[in-house]
C-alpha cells in the first residue's frame, strides 16, 4: 500500500533493537573504560606491594649479615633496622617467625651454650654489662 | 644465705633478646624461656630493677 510512496518498512524489532544499542554502546564502552582502569591500579598495586617486599627483604637480609658479623655497631644497627621493620608492619606477619627464630639463635650463640644452659636455671640471675658471656 | 650466681651478659645479647621476645610476641607465640630471661636482664648499675621486656 506504500508503494510508490517512498517509505520502507521497518520491523518495529529492529527499531527497539537499534535504540537499544544507541543507548547501550557509550555506556558498554565506559563500562569497559572503567574495567580497564580498575585492573591497571589493581595490577599497580600487587607490582607495589611487590616492590615493598622486596625492598623490605633486602634490609632484612642486610640486618641479618650485619648481626651476624658480629661486631658491635653492626649488632646494633642490624637490631634496630628489624626492630624498626617490625613495628613499621613492612615485615608481613609470617616474618616474625623469622626474626623470633634468628634472634634467638644469635642471642643464644652470643651467650654461650654452657651458660645460657645456666640462665635456664632460675637461681641465676642475668645482669646487662660488658661481661665474659656475649 | 648462699649469694646469687650472676650472669653477665653482653648489651647485644640483650638487644637481640629483646628483639625476639617483641617478634615472638608478634607472631603469637611464646619467646623462647632462656632468652627472655636474657631479655630482663636487669643493667649492671648496682641495684637497679630489671627492665620490662621490650
Amino acid at each position: 500500500m506504500y508503494e510508490g510512496q517512498g517509505v520502507s518498512m521497518i520491523p518495529t524489532w529492529i527499531s527497539v533493537v537499534g535504540v537499544v544499542m544507541t543507548v547501550l554502546s557509550p555506556l558498554l564502552a565506559l563500562g569497559g573504560v572503567f574495567l580497564g582502569s580498575y585492573l591497571t591500579r589493581k595490577s599497580d598495586r600487587e607490582l607495589d606491594t611487590w616492590r615493598h617486599r622486596e625492598e623490605t627483604m633486602r634490609m632484612v637480609r642486610w640486618a641479618v649479615e650485619q648481626i651476624l658479623a658480629g661486631d658491635e655497631a653492626g649488632t646494633d644497627a642490624g637490631v634496630v633496622t628489624l626492630r624498626s621493620l617490625m613495628r613499621s608492619e613492612l615485615l608481613q606477619p609470617e616474618d616474625y617467625d623469622l626474626v623470633a627464630a634468628l634472634t634467638a639463635s644469635v642471642a643464644i650463640d652470643r651467650v654461650g651454650p654452657a651458660a645460657y644452659a645456666d640462665i635456664a636455671d632460675a637461681d641465676i640471675e642475668v645482669v646487662e654489662g660488658d661481661g665474659e658471656h656475649g | 644465705m648462699a649469694e646469687k650466681k650472676t650472669i653477665r651478659v653482653s648489651r647485644q645479647a640483650v638487644e637481640l633478646a629483646r628483639l625476639h621476645v617483641e617478634a615472638a610476641r608478634r607472631a603469637g607465640r611464646k619467646p623462647e624461656p632462656g632468652v627472655a630471661r636474657i631479655a630482663g636482664a636487669r643493667p649492671d648499675n648496682g641495684n637497679g630493677t630489671a627492665p620490662a621486656p621490650a
